[in-house]
C-alpha cells in the first residue's frame, strides 16, 4: 500500500506504482472476506423422500433458508441426482477438462448437484483448468461481446453515434444507463436508433429500476434488459427489493412481452450488503446461479462485475471470478463474463485478468467494454474503454482470438456517426422534442467525449423523455420518423427488432443477431469444442476482418521502395586485390549505396562513409574500399574485408549501417569491435570507428567506441531490420569474389 | 401444425405462419404497411402459441427452466402491461398479505387461465408467510 518506506530506493519506487494504488486485504472468513473455499462453506449432501428434497448441503428441510427452498423446488434435476450426487467430485472435475467427455453430458450430471457440491467440483480445477473447462462449457460456439455507452451530458446525439460506432465495431449488445432515471426513454431510443445505424441486429437495453425498465421494453425502446439482480443470502435478497419468486415472475413477464433477458449477480455484492453470514464468495455466488436457473433465466451477466475490486484485493479473487463464470456455463446458462467494472489502478493486472474469459472465449467476452473514455461512463468507469480499443483488437489478431469486436476505418466511423446523428435529429424534430442542431450533429460526428459537445438544455429533454414515457407514442412514431426523413434502412432494422418480439427465436439461451437477423443460440450454434480441431476458431472472413489493423503495412511495398538520391558514385573497377601495405579496408555489403542509400537510423550512406574514411585518415592510414558480394552478413563482409587487408584489419558495413571492425586472425564470428545498434550509430560515432580500426591497424593501444544504449530500439525497428536486410540480401552473389571499388563524391545527391 | 420435431430458428422455419397476439400475420409487419396507419402497437406482441413453441424448443434443448419460463410467459400474454407491472410489484417483499396473495394467484389461474404462474405465486405465498415476508393480514 502507500505506506512510508524505509529509504530503499526501490521499494519507494515500486510503491508509486498503478498496482500499489490497488487495496489487498487478509483473508478474514467470519465475515465472508474469503473469495472461496471458506471453512463454514457447506459439505455437500442430498437426502430426498417421495420425490422431495429432505435434506441439502447439510440441512434439513426445516432449516432451509428462502433460497435454499428456491433452489431445491426450481434447481436441482432430482432425476440426475443419485448419479451426480454419487460422483466424487474430483472425478467431475476431471471430466471438465476431459476432451472425451461432451459438453451435455457434464450440463446433465451438474444438474443434478446441490451449490456445495458444484462448488466442491470447481474448488478442485486450477484457473488453467477452469480457462479448459470454459472453452468446453460456454454454451453458444461463436463467441461476442457488449459495449457501454453514456456519456456525462447525456446527448442523445453523441449516445447515437457512439452507439453506431460500437455497433460497427462489431458489439453484439450495447447498454446503456443514465445519471437521472427520467432521461431513460430518450437515452434508450437514442442508442436504439443509433445502433441499427451502425449495422442491423445489434440488441440494446438501457440499465434503470425495473418497473422502468419493463416500461421501456414494452414501449418498444429496449430489446433486451439485463438488470435483473439476484444475492446469496436471504438478507441481500431482500434489501434487493426481490425474492426469487418475483425474480422468476418478472422474467416470464418480459418473456410474455417477447423480451430477452439476463440475470445478473456476482462474487463479493453479500459481503458488501453486509449479509455474507461467514461463507465464501463462490459458495454464495453459486446459490445465485442456482436461482437464475431455477427462475427460468437464459443467462446470467456475472464475474462480480460492480463489486469486482472486492474479490480481487483477496487472495485467489481472480481465480474465483473465473470459477462463477465457469459454474454459470456448467448450469447451462449464458454467460456475460464481467470485465466490465474498472477493476485495477494497473494495465498489467487488467490485461493479465482479462485473460481468463478472452481466451477460452465466453458467450459476451465483457458485459459491458466502455465504448466510450472513462470520463463518460455513467457505470462507474470501463475497465477497458474507448482508449483500449486498438490495443483490444491487437491482441484478437496476436493470439488468433475473436473478442468479438473487429478494426475499424476512422471513413467508416464517421459516416455511420453523422448518420446515426442525423437520424436521431430526425425523430427528435417529428417527435416535438428539443430541437438538435446541425452543430451538434457536427461535433457528435467528429467527437471522442462529452466535452466536445455543446450543452443542451436537460430540462427541456426531460420534460420531453416524461411525456414521450407517460404518453401514446411508442417506439413505431420513432420508425415512422426515421422513415420520413429519408432513414428508411434504420427504419426497417428498428422494426426488424419489434418483428423479432413475435418470433421469439431470440429468447433461446444465449441468442444474439448477426447483421442480416439471422438469429445465433445456443440452440442453433451449440459449442461444440471437444479438443484440438473441433469448436470455434475465427476463420476465413471472420479471420481477415480480425487481422486487417488499419495501422498494418504491407511489407512488400516496403521493400520496393525506391532508394533515396545520395551525392556518391561507387564504380567498381574490377576483382579486389590482396592489400600488403599498411591500409585498413572498408568493406560494404552488396546493396551499400546502389539499392539501399541510408542506414536505418537515416544517416546518408555517401556521409557514413565520408566520416569512416576520414577517421582512418586521421590516424595517417589509407583506406580501400571493397564490396563484398558474397554475403549480406556484417562479420563476413567485415572478415572477408580483413583477409584482403595489407594490415589485416578492416571496417565492414551492412546497408543499414550495422558495422564491425575486424582481424584477418580472428574467428568470423569474433571481432575487434561490434556495433550491432546500427539507430544508435551517430556520424561521429562512425569517424570515431574508423580511428579506432586504424589504430588497431597500427597495433596501438585503442579505447573502444562508446555508443549511447537505447533498449526500444529492437522493438521499434526490427521490422525495418528485416526488410532492409531482405533487400541486401537479395543482391547477394554466391560464390563471388569481392570487387575493388573507386569512389566519387558529388556536390549534389545524383 | 406442429412436426415431432421443431426446427430452430422459427423464423426460418415457420416464419410464415407466426402470427402477434392480435392473430396478424408476420408478413403483415412490414413498413409500408405501418406507413399506412395499419398497424398498432399491440400487433407487435408475442402470441402463447409462439412462446409455447419456444418452451418446447428450450425443453427440447435441455433447458428445462427456461421451458417453463417461457410457458409461464404464454399465460401472461393477455394481461395488460398495467396490471402485470402491478402483480410484480405486489411479488415483492412486505408489499402483500398472504390473502393477497393467494387470491392473486386465484384470479390468475381463473381470469386468465395461468395455472403455471399461480402455481408459482401459491408457492411464494407459502414461503412468504414462512420467512415473514408477507404484510400482517387484514
Amino acid at each position: 500500500m502507500n505506506g512510508q518506506t524505509k529509504g530503499s530506493k526501490r521499494f519507494a519506487r515500486l510503491a508509486q506504482r498503478p498496482i500499489n494504488k490497488d487495496t489487498f486485504i487478509q483473508e478474514w472468513p467470519e465475515v465472508g472476506l474469503i473469495a472461496m473455499d471458506s471453512a463454514s462453506d457447506p459439505k455437500p449432501s442430498l437426502k430426498i423422500v417421495d420425490g422431495v428434497i429432505e435434506e441439502m448441503d447439510g440441512k434439513a428441510r426445516a432449516d432451509f433458508d428462502m433460497i435454499d427452498h428456491f433452489i431445491a423446488r426450481h434447481a436441482v434435476d432430482l432425476e440426475r441426482s443419485a448419479e451426480a450426487m454419487a460422483t466424487p467430485s474430483k472425478e467431475l472435475a476431471r471430466m471438465l477438462v476431459d476432451i472425451h467427455v461432451p459438453r451435455q453430458e457434464i450440463v446433465q450430471l451438474i444438474s443434478g448437484c446441490t451449490p456445495a457440491k458444484v462448488v466442491e467440483v470447481v474448488n478442485h480445477l486450477t484457473v488453467l483448468e477452469m480457462m479448459m473447462a470454459l472453452a468446453k462449457m460456454r454454451i453458444r460456439r461463436t463467441p461476442a461481446n457488449q459495449a457501454h455507452v453514456t456519456n456525462r451530458k447525456e446527448h442523445p446525439a453523441l449516445m447515437a453515434a457512439d452507439a453506431a460506432e460500437a455497433s460497427l465495431r462489431g458489439f453484439a449488445e450495447i447498454e446503456t444507463t443514465v445519471k437521472v432515471a427520467r432521461m431513460a426513454p430518450l437515452s434508450a431510443m437514442a442508442i436504439l436508433i443509433g445502433s441499427q445505424a451502425g449495422r442491423g441486429g445489434v440488441l440494446t437495453q438501457c440499465a434503470v429500476e425495473e418497473a422502468l425498465n419493463l416500461r421501456l421494453a414494452i414501449k418498444g425502446l429496449t430489446t433486451y434488459s439485463e438488470t435483473l439482480s439476484v444475492y446469496g443470502t436471504d438478507p441481500a435478497f431482500i434489501d434487493g427489493d426481490d425474492t426469487p419468486w418475483s425474480k422468476a415472475f418478472l422474467a416470464s413477464a418480459y418473456a410474455s412481452r417477447g423480451i430477452k433477458i439476463r440475470f445478473t449477480s456476482g462474487t463479493g455484492s453479500e459481503v458488501l450488503m453486509g449479509h455474507a453470514q461467514g461463507k465464501s464468495m463462490l459458495y454464495l455466488e453459486t446459490r445465485c446461479l442456482m436461482v437464475v436457473k431455477g427462475a427460468g433465466s437464459q443467462g446470467v451477466q456475472n464475474g462480480s462485475i460492480s463489486c469486482v475490486a472486492l474479490p480481487e484485493s483477496l487472495p485467489g479473487g481472480v481465480r474465483a471470478i473465473l470459477a462463477e463464470n465457469l459454474i454459470a456455463t456448467l448450469l447451462g446458462l449464458e454467460v456475460a463474463s464481467g470485465n466490465d467494472a474498472l477493476a485495477s489502478h494497473s494495465d498489467i493486472r487488467k490485461s493479465a485478468k482479462l485473460m481468463l474469459q478472452f481466451i477460452p472465449g465466453t458467450d459476451l467476452v465483457t458485459s459491458g467494454y466502455s465504448a466510450v473514455p472513462r470520463e463518460d461512463n455513467l457505470f462507474g468507469g470501463g475497465n477497458f474503454d474507448a482508449e483500449d480499443l486498438d490495443d483490444w483488437n491487437v491482441i484478437q489478431r496476436d493470439m488468433s482470438i475473436d473478442g468479438g469486436i473487429h478494426p475499424v476505418r476512422e471513413d467508416d466511423v464517421l459516416r455511420v456517426r453523422e448518420r446515426a446523428a442525423r437520424a436521431v435529429q430526425a425523430v427528435f424534430q417529428e417527435l416535438g422534442f428539443p430541437t438538435i442542431t446541425e452543430a451538434e450533429v457536427g461535433a457528435a460526428t467528429y467527437a471522442h467525449a462529452g466535452t466536445d459537445m455543446p450543452n443542451r438544455d436537460q430540462v427541456a429533454d426531460l420534460a420531453a423523455a416524461e411525456r414521450f414515457l407517460q404518453g401514446q407514442q411508442t417506439i413505431l412514431e420513432v420508425i415512422q420518423a426515421l422513415d420520413a426523413h429519408g432513414y428508411g434502412d434504420i427504419a426497417e432494422r428498428v422494426l426488424e427488432m419489434q418483428r423479432q418480439r413475435i418470433i421469439g427465436d431470440y429468447l433461446q439461451p444465449s441468442a444474439i443477431f448477426d447483421d442480416d437477423f439471422r438469429v445465433l443460440s445456443a440452440i442453433n450454434d451449440p459449442n461444440d469444442y471437444q479438443g484440438p480441431g473441433t469448436g470455434y476458431r475465427p476463420a476465413g472472413k471472420r479471420w481477415q476482418a480480425i487481422q486487417d489493423l488499419p495501422q498494418a503495412v504491407n511489407p512488400r511495398e516496403m521493400v520496393g521502395e525506391a532508394p533515396t538520391p545520395i551525392a556518391l558514385r561507387l564504380q567498381s573497377i574490377g576483382p579486389a586485390a590482396q592489400g600488403v601495405d599498411m591500409e585498413v579496408v572498408v568493406a560494404l555489403g552488396p546493396a551499400f549505396g546502389e539499392e539501399i542509400t541510408t542506414t536505418i537510423g537515416g544517416l546518408s550512406h555517401s556521409d557514413v562513409l565520408r566520416e569512416v574514411m576520414a577517421g582512418i585518415a586521421e590516424e595517417g592510414v589509407s583506406a580501400r574500399l571493397v564490396r563484398v558480394l558474397a554475403t549480406s552478413d556484417c562479420a563476413f563482409i567485415g572478415h572477408e574485408g580483413a583477409k584482403l587487408s595489407g594490415s589485416g584489419v578492416a571496417i565492414g558495413i551492412q546497408s543499414k549501417g550495422t558495422t564491425v571492425i575486424h582481424q584477418r586472425d580472428l574467428e568470423p564470428l569474433n571481432n575487434l569491435e561490434l556495433f550491432p545498434q546500427a539507430p544508435a550509430l551517430s556520424l561521429d560515432s562512425y569517424r570515431q570507428i574508423g580511428r579506432n580500426a586504424a589504430r588497431y591497424a597500427k597495433g596501438k593501444a585503442t579505447t573502444p567506441v562508446s555508443v549511447p544504449v537505447d533498449n526500444t530500439v529492437r522493438l521499434r525497428l526490427i521490422v525495418k531490420a528485416t526488410l532492409m536486410h531482405l533487400r541486401e540480401t537479395k543482391r547477394v552473389v554466391l560464390g563471388a569474389l569481392p570487387l575493388e571499388l573507386q569512389v566519387t563524391w558529388h556536390e549534389e545527391p545524383l | 401444425m406442429i412436426k415431432k420435431r421443431l426446427r430452430y430458428p422459427l423464423s426460418e422455419t415457420i416464419g410464415d405462419s407466426i402470427r402477434s397476439r392480435t392473430e396478424r400475420p408476420l408478413a403483415e409487419l412490414t413498413l409500408d404497411n405501418l406507413r399506412l396507419g395499419l398497424l398498432a402497437p399491440e400487433d407487435f406482441l408475442i402470441h402463447s402459441e409462439a412462446l409455447k413453441l419456444q418452451a418446447q424448443i428450450a425443453r427440447a434443448g435441455g433447458y428445462r427452466q427456461l421451458a417453463s419460463n417461457l410457458l409461464r410467459a404464454a399465460e401472461l400474454v393477455d394481461i395488460p402491461n398495467e396490471k402485470l407491472l402491478s402483480m410484480y410489484n405486489a411479488l415483492r417483499p412486505n408489499r402483500s398479505t398472504y390473502e393477497q396473495l393467494t387470491s392473486l394467484a386465484d384470479e390468475l389461474q381463473n381470469v386468465y387461465n395461468a395455472e403455471e404462474t399461480a402455481k408459482l405465486l401459491r408457492e411464494a405465498a407459502e414461503i412468504y408467510k414462512m420467512f415473514g415476508l408477507c404484510l400482517a393480514g387484514s
